[in-house]
């Protein structure tokens, strides 16, 4: 079952009277539990890419589509919406709200779908218990280290049973073994709910955890082969 | 910043409002008392506290056609002459003791009674005089060196009264040191069609004498507590400005340095009205706040000054639940207006843009 569609999505970024193509036509269809991975340079347009899918950002044309039904771009309100009812975000810089504890930061997009206080802070102890930061609840993010962190923000990604989180270079701040027991967390996590999954990152071993793989290049998507599948 | 903005502006308004709350009492007591009366004195000595007549004058009044009785007064003050004040100190007024019926309402007369005609050496306190000096009924009172008993005590009015001890004429003459003198003169017009005629009577008859009407006394009234309102009104206008000026400096410089956390919040489903309501939540706090902290410092401020020798025993504020519930609003009021604008800004910025700025 298809969960989002990209149609022909175009962005285009103007400084002065230069141009910049930062995503170039792309288009990409998102199945449930599918995890995605699009690498690419930095500056190829992957985040660009992520944002406009994650509605975050307004495409300059195309258009997306969520369950077959187009979703209307210029309404922010309805945007808003459709993020904290059926998507999930893990950043790469800006993880956690510095001054809100790990149950507070991963309360939030239940406080904004309209949980009550009680529900939502159990719901957040849950998610913090099965990412494994159930004696962090009340701890702030400078008390946490980079790949506790990075769970709390899985923990929040995924607090308000998301059909699609986006992952914008989940990694890239972490060592490698703690970045490879991340993914494993993730992947987990993301299968016990038949979660989908975009990744888009820099760093090719991230691949093997995904279903499909894109580059991007110049704003142009293409496909390559999945170490998965091979 | 916030919370002292909010505070300043908070003691201001509250120490000007409280000073003009207790003139509006004041005046309004002062009006009902001389409802249908005349108040006659030496040419422009009224607002001055009045200036001296000979008790003989007394007489001529009262052969008036159309007056019904006349109370003459003495007025002065119960403590030192010299003392500086501002406000309402406590003062002595002299009454013939027959006429003290005419004058204070038995309705006001909480313990004891008015001195009867013969009574000398006897006095009727006032509720804030009374409470001060620890007086009740039968007990004495040392003025200026006289020792008087305690005839009677009087309810707590919110006008003049409270802060008056009433004695016979005679007395006060003698305390005050102004023999067959007296302040003013209350006239009691006998009714009818020659009440009216009455203050033009007694100019014609007498013409270094002023007489006030309650019409009068109202008009001035109404135009002195314009005055007062139009200051209240500026401390309001220029310390909300200060305080509209605090607020918006502070929130713009929340607004800025959490912009990427107000990008992120967006990004995890927060409506625009979400973030308005946030920060307009952390501002209503910084109002309370400030409002708390000015409020507790007015409150100080008042209860030294008023015990303070400069005062004297004058009181010149008057705390009132609607001063309290007004300056609240108007805390609450000023920072939603500062930190309204910010907020919007805030919340209308694009989350990828506002996550960049981290």
């Amino acid at each position: 079952m298809e969960v989002l569609r990209a149609e022909s999505l175009v962005k285009v970024y103007r400084r002065g009277a230069h141009s910049i193509n930062a995503v170039a036509d792309v288009s990409l269809s998102i199945s449930q539990g599918e995890c995605i991975c699009v690498l690419g340079r930095s500056g190829s347009g992957k985040t660009t890419l992520l944002n406009m899918l994650g509605l975050l950002l307004a495409p300059t044309s195309g258009r997306i589509l969520m369950a077959g039904k187009e979703i209307d771009l210029s309404a922010p309100a309805g945007l808003a919406a459709l993020r904290r009812e059926h998507f999930g975000f893990i950043f790469q810089d800006f993880t956690l709200i510095p001054h809100l504890s790990a149950e507070e930061n991963v309360a939030l997009p239940l406080k904004y779908a309209g949980v009550g206080r009680e529900k939502r802070y159990a719901r957040a102890r849950e998610m913090l218990e099965r990412v494994g930061l159930g004696g962090r609840l009340g701890f702030k993010w400078d008390e946490l280290s980079g790949g506790e962190a990075q769970r709390v923000a899985i923990a929040r990604a995924m607090v308000n049973r998301p059909r699609l989180i986006f992952a914008d270079e989940p990694t890239s701040e972490l060592d490698s073994e703690t970045s490879r027991s991340l993914l494993e967390l993730l992947t987990e996590l993301r299968n016990e709910a038949g979660t989908s999954l975009l990744i888009v990152s820099h760093d090719r071993d991230i691949a093997s955890y995904a279903d499909r793989v894109f580059r991007m290049k110049d704003g142009a998507l293409s496909s390559e082969p999945s170490d998965k599948a091979q | 910043m916030a919370i002292l903005g909010i505070g300043v502006a908070c003691f201001v308004l509250f120490v000007t409002g409280s000073m003009s709350e207790y003139f509006m009492s004041i005046s309004s007591h002062f009006r009902k008392s001389f409802q249908g009366r005349l108040i006659a004195c030496e040419k422009k000595s009224f607002w001055a506290g009045g200036g001296l007549i000979s008790e003989q004058k007394v007489k001529v009044f009262e052969e008036l056609e159309g007056v019904k009785a006349v109370i003459p007064i003495l007025i002065g003050r119960l403590g030192s002459d010299e003392a500086f004040t501002i406000g309402v100190p406590f003062t002595i007024a002299g009454i013939p003791a027959d006429r003290m019926p005419l004058y204070i309402d038995s309705a006001v007369i909480g313990e004891g009674g008015l001195p009867a005609s013969d009574d000398e050496m006897t006095v009727v306190a006032g509720y804030d005089i009374a409470r001060q000096n620890r007086l009740h009924v039968g007990g004495h009172f040392n003025i200026r060196g006289k020792d008087f008993s305690v005839r009677g005590l009087l309810r707590k009015t919110g006008s003049l009264e409270d802060r008056q001890i009433f004695m016979s004429l005679r007395n006060a003459q003698q305390i005050l040191l102004r023999p067959h003198l007296i302040t003013a003169l209350v006239v009691v017009p006998a009714g009818g069609r020659e009440a009216a005629a009455l203050p033009a009577k007694i100019t014609e008859k007498i013409s270094w004498i002023q007489v006030i009407t309650s019409d009068e006394l109202d008009r001035e009234l109404r135009s002195t507590r314009r005055y007062w309102e139009i200051l209240t009104s500026l401390c309001a206008l220029l310390s909300g400005i200060s305080s509209l000026l605090c607020i918006a400096i502070v929130m713009v410089m929340a607004v800025h340095e959490r912009t990427g956390e107000i990008g992120l919040r967006k990004a995890l489903g927060a409506e625009n009205r979400h973030i308005v309501a946030e920060l307009l939540s952390e501002v209503t706090v910084l109002s309370l706040a400030g409002w708390m902290a000015g409020i507790a410092t007015a409150l100080v401020f008042i209860g030294l000054f008023t015990v303070s020798p400069l005062n004297g025993d004058a009181v010149v504020f008057r705390i009132t639940a609607r001063l309290v519930v007004f300056s609240l609003l108007w805390s609450l009021a000023a920072g939603a207006l500062a930190g309204l604008f910010p907020a919007l800004r805030a919340a209308s910025i694009e989350p990828v843009k506002a996550m960049r700025k981290v």
